[in-house]
C-alpha cells in the first residue's frame, strides 16, 4: 500500500479519534479531586484530553507527509457497503431471527467475495431468506433459534 | 512438587482433558486457516468456555493459543502465506522447502520443532512463576498502578510503526474500557444516555469486531478479492534424517531460549521472536547463503522460538496481572468470569486451578504434536481444496453469532460491526489493535488501583513518586518511549505492523 493511502486512512481515523474524545471528554462526568476521592470523570478527561492532543499532533503530521490530494482512502466504499449489509442483517436478525439474518449474510458476503454483488444478486438473496424463513415457520411452525417470528407489520401495516 | 498436583487435577478431570484434546485439534486447524488467527478463534469460541468450569475453559483457549501458533505453519509452508504472524518467518525455508516436494519433511521439522519450543517455554512458566510471584505479592495499590502505567507505555511505544500511533492507540483502549458506570460511585459516565452502554463496551464484541469482521473487511476490501492462486502441493512424504535432527538440536535449543526472553516482555510476542531467532541463526550458521533455499534449520529455528513465547508470556500475566499478548488479554477475561483474581496470589488461592493449567499446557502440545507428525499432511490436503469465498462469509457468521451470544443483546452485534470497522481503519492507518485490546483489558484494574492509591495517601498523586518500586516502573515506562522514539522503527519488510504483539 502506498504511503498516500495510508496516511489518508491515517487523517480520517485521526478525526474521528479528534471528535470522539471531545464528545467522551464532555460526557465523561465531573473531575473533582477531594482528599484523594476523584469524581468519576477525572481519569477520563485525562486520558480523552491526551488522545485529543496526540490525534491532531499525528493529523499533522500526516497532513505534512502526503504529497498528492488524496483524501478518500482506497477500499472505503467496500467499507461502507459490508457495513451496510451488516446493518441490514441485525434488522434482519431483529425482524425474522437469527437463522434468516446468517442467510441473508451468507449469499451476500459470498456474492461480494466472488466479486458479483448486484441489485439483481441483493433481490435474490433477500427472496430466498423470506422464503426459508417462511418454510421454517410457516410449514414447520418452528420457532427460530432466536425465539423471533416473522412480524409482518412492518411490511403490511394492514 | 506441584505439578505433579496438577496432573492429578487434569486427570481426575476429563470435561477438562476433552477440551484440551479439542482445542489442540480446532486450534491447529484455525491456525492452518489463512486468514483466521488464533486470536479471532479464541474470541469467536470465548462464549462457549463461560459455560464451563474454570479449568476446562482456562485450558481450552490456553492450548487453543499454542495449537494455533503451530498450525500458523502449515499454512507457511503450504500456501507460503502464515496462517498466523507467528509463523510468517517460517514461510522463508518452509514454502521453498515443500516446492522441492520435500512437504513432509518441512511439516515434521515445524511440529518438532514446535514441540520442542513449546516445552522449553512452558518449563520456564512452570519453575519460574512461582518465585516471582513471591516478590511481586508484596506490591500495594501505588505499584500495581505504576505497572499498569508502565505497561500502557511500554505496549504502545512498542508495538506499531510509531511511537505516537502506538500511545493513541493505547490511550483509545483505555477510553473505550471507562465508557459505563463508574466502579466507586456508580455514575454513568460518557454513555451519552443510552442505557445499553451503561454496562460498558463487551470484551467479546470488541475482539471479535477489532480480529475478525477486521480480517473479512480487510480481505474484501484489497483489490481482486482474497483468492490466490497457489499450485496444490500433493508430496507429502519424507521425514527428517538422523543427520539433519543432530544439526537442529542445538538450533532448536537457542531459539527456545530467545523465545522465552522475548515472551516474558509484554508487547513483543511470538512474531517478533520468530524473525530475531531466525536472523540470530542465519548470523551464526557456517553457509548463511542456504538459508531461504530450504533447509531444516531454516524451519527448526522460527518455530522453536514463535513457540516458546506461549508459556513465558503467561508469567506477567499470572505475578503481575498484566497480560503481555492479545491471548493473555483474553485469558484475563476469562479469569475475571469466573471471579478468579489475577496476580501473585492466584499461585496460593488458586494453586491447583493454575498448576492444572501448566499440566493442560503439557498435555496439549504432546497432543498437537503426535496430530501435526501424523496427521499434518491431512490437513493441508483438506485446506488446499476450501475456498476462502466461502470460508470468510462463514467466518463472519460464526462471529456474528459470538457477538451475539456473549450477553443475549443484540447491542453487541452493533457494536462488533462497529469495531470492525474502527479496526480495518486502524490497519490501514497503521495503528495497532493488540495495543487497543491490552489497553481496554488493563484499564480498569489501572483505574482501581490509581483510586485506592489516592486513598491511602496523604501526599495525593506524589505517592507514585515517593514509592521507590513504583518510580522504577514509571521510569522504565518512559525509558522505553523516549528510546523507541529515538531509535525509531525497526526494518521488518515482511511483518505487517499490526501483527506485532498479536502473539498468533
Amino acid at each position: 500500500m502506498n504511503i498516500n493511502s495510508n496516511q489518508a486512512w491515517s487523517v480520517w481515523f485521526s478525526t474521528f479519534l479528534l471528535i470522539a474524545s471531545v464528545a467522551l471528554f464532555m460526557d465523561a462526568g465531573s473531575a473533582s479531586y477531594s482528599r484523594g476521592e476523584l469524581g468519576s470523570g477525572f481519569l477520563p478527561k485525562i486520558v480523552a484530553a491526551s488522545l485529543f492532543f496526540l490525534s491532531a499532533f499525528n493529523i499533522v503530521t500526516a497532513v505534512r507527509a502526503t504529497s498528492q490530494r488524496q483524501w478518500l482512502p482506497p477500499g472505503y466504499a467496500m467499507a461502507l457497503v459490508v457495513l451496510l449489509i451488516g446493518l441490514l442483517s441485525i434488522v434482519a436478525f431483529r425482524q425474522l431471527g437469527m437463522v434468516s439474518a446468517l442467510l441473508f449474510q451468507f449469499f451476500m458476503l459470498f456474492s461480494l467475495f466472488e466479486r458479483k454483488l448486484s441489485v439483481k444478486n441483493l433481490l435474490i438473496s433477500i427472496a430466498v431468506t423470506f422464503a426459508i424463513h417462511g418454510f421454517f415457520v410457516g410449514a414447520l411452525g418452528v420457532f427460530e433459534p432466536a425465539g423471533r417470528l416473522i412480524d409482518l407489520r412492518w411490511i403490511a401495516p394492514w | 512438587m506441584a505439578i505433579i498436583d496438577g496432573f492429578q487435577y487434569l486427570f481426575s478431570n476429563p470435561e477438562a482433558l476433552f477440551y484440551v484434546a479439542l482445542a489442540a485439534f480446532l486450534g491447529t486447524l484455525v491456525g492452518a486457516l489463512p486468514g483466521l488467527t488464533a486470536a479471532a478463534a479464541i474470541a469467536m469460541l470465548l462464549p462457549l468456555t463461560f459455560y464451563l468450569d474454570p479449568l476446562p475453559a482456562l485450558a481450552f483457549l490456553y492450548v487453543m493459543g499454542k495449537s494455533g501458533r503451530f498450525g500458523g505453519s502449515i499454512a507457511a509452508i503450504i500456501f507460503n502465506t502464515p496462517g498466523t504472524a507467528a509463523a510468517a518467518a517460517t514461510t522463508l525455508d518452509g514454502h521453498p522447502m515443500a516446492k522441492q516436494g520435500k512437504a513432509g519433511k518441512a511439516l515434521k521439522t515445524a511440529t518438532l520443532a514446535s514441540v520442542f519450543g513449546d516445552t522449553f517455554g512452558e518449563m520456564i512458566l512452570i519453575f519460574g512463576a512461582v518465585y516471582i510471584a513471591m516478590v511481586t505479592i508484596k506490591f500495594g495499590p501505588p505499584e500495581y498502578f505504576a505497572i499498569h502505567a508502565m505497561a500502557f507505555i511500554v505496549i504502545g511505544s512498542v508495538i506499531g510503526s510509531s511511537v505516537v500511533k502506538g500511545l493513541i492507540s493505547s490511550l483509545f483502549g483505555i477510553l473505550v474500557s471507562l465508557v459505563g458506570l463508574d466502579p466507586i460511585s456508580g455514575m454513568e459516565r460518557m454513555t451519552f444516555g443510552m442505557f445499553e452502554l451503561s454496562s460498558g463496551f463487551g470484551l467479546v464484541p470488541v475482539l471479535i469486531g477489532l480480529f475478525v469482521f477486521t480480517e473479512v473487511f480487510d480481505r474484501l476490501t484489497q483489490a481482486g478479492g482474497p483468492s490466490a492462486v497457489v499450485k496444490p502441493i500433493t508430496d507429502f512424504s519424507g521425514g527428517l534424517s538422523k543427520a539433519e535432527i543432530k544439526r537442529c538440536v542445538p538450533v532448536a535449543i537457542r531459539s527456545s531460549a530467545l523465545g522465552s526472553a522475548i515472551g516474558l516482555l509484554p508487547g513483543l510476542g511470538s512474531s517478533v521472536a520468530c524473525f530475531v531467532a531466525y536472523g540470530e541463526e542465519k548470523r551464526r550458521s557456517k553457509t548463511p547463503e542456504k538459508w531461504g533455499t530450504g533447509i531444516v534449520e531454516g524451519i527448526a529455528a522460527p518455530e522453536s522460538a514463535n513457540n516458546a513465547v506461549s508459556g513465558p508470556s503467561m508469567v506477567p500475566l499470572l505475578t503481575l496481572g498484566i497480560p503481555g499478548s492479545t491471548i493473555a488479554a483474553i485469558l484475563v477475561g476469562v479469569f475475571t468470569i469466573h471471579g478468579i483474581q489475577i496476580g501473585p496470589s492466584i499461585f496460593t488461592v488458586n494453586r491447583e486451578l493454575i498448576f492444572g493449567l501448566f499440566a493442560a499446557g503439557l498435555v496439549g502440545i504432546a497432543m498437537y504434536g503426535l496430530l501435526g507428525y501424523f496427521a499434518a499432511p491431512l490437513f493441508a490436503r483438506v485446506l488446499q481444496k476450501i475456498r476462502p469465498e466461502v470460508t470468510y462469509p462463514l467466518i463472519f457468521l460464526i462471529g456474528f453469532m459470538s457477538a451475539y451470544t456473549a450477553r443475549s443483546n443484540p447491542f453487541d452485534i452493533g457494536v462488533a460491526l462497529a469495531f470492525g470497522v474502527i479496526g480495518l481503519a486502524m490497519r490501514r492507518a497503521g495503528f495497532s489493535a493488540p495495543a487497543f485490546v491490552i489497553s481496554f483489558v488493563l484499564a480498569k484494574g489501572a483505574e482501581e488501583a490509581f483510586r485506592q492509591s489516592l486513598l491511602l495517601s496523604d501526599q495525593g498523586a506524589l505517592i507514585f513518586l515517593t514509592r521507590p518500586i513504583a518510580l522504577s516502573f514509571l521510569l522504565v515506562g518512559l525509558a522505553v518511549m523516549i528510546l523507541r522514539s529515538w531509535r525509531g522503527r525497526p526494518s521488518r519488510s515482511i511483518l505487517k505492523d499490526d501483527e506485532m504483539g498479536e502473539d498468533a
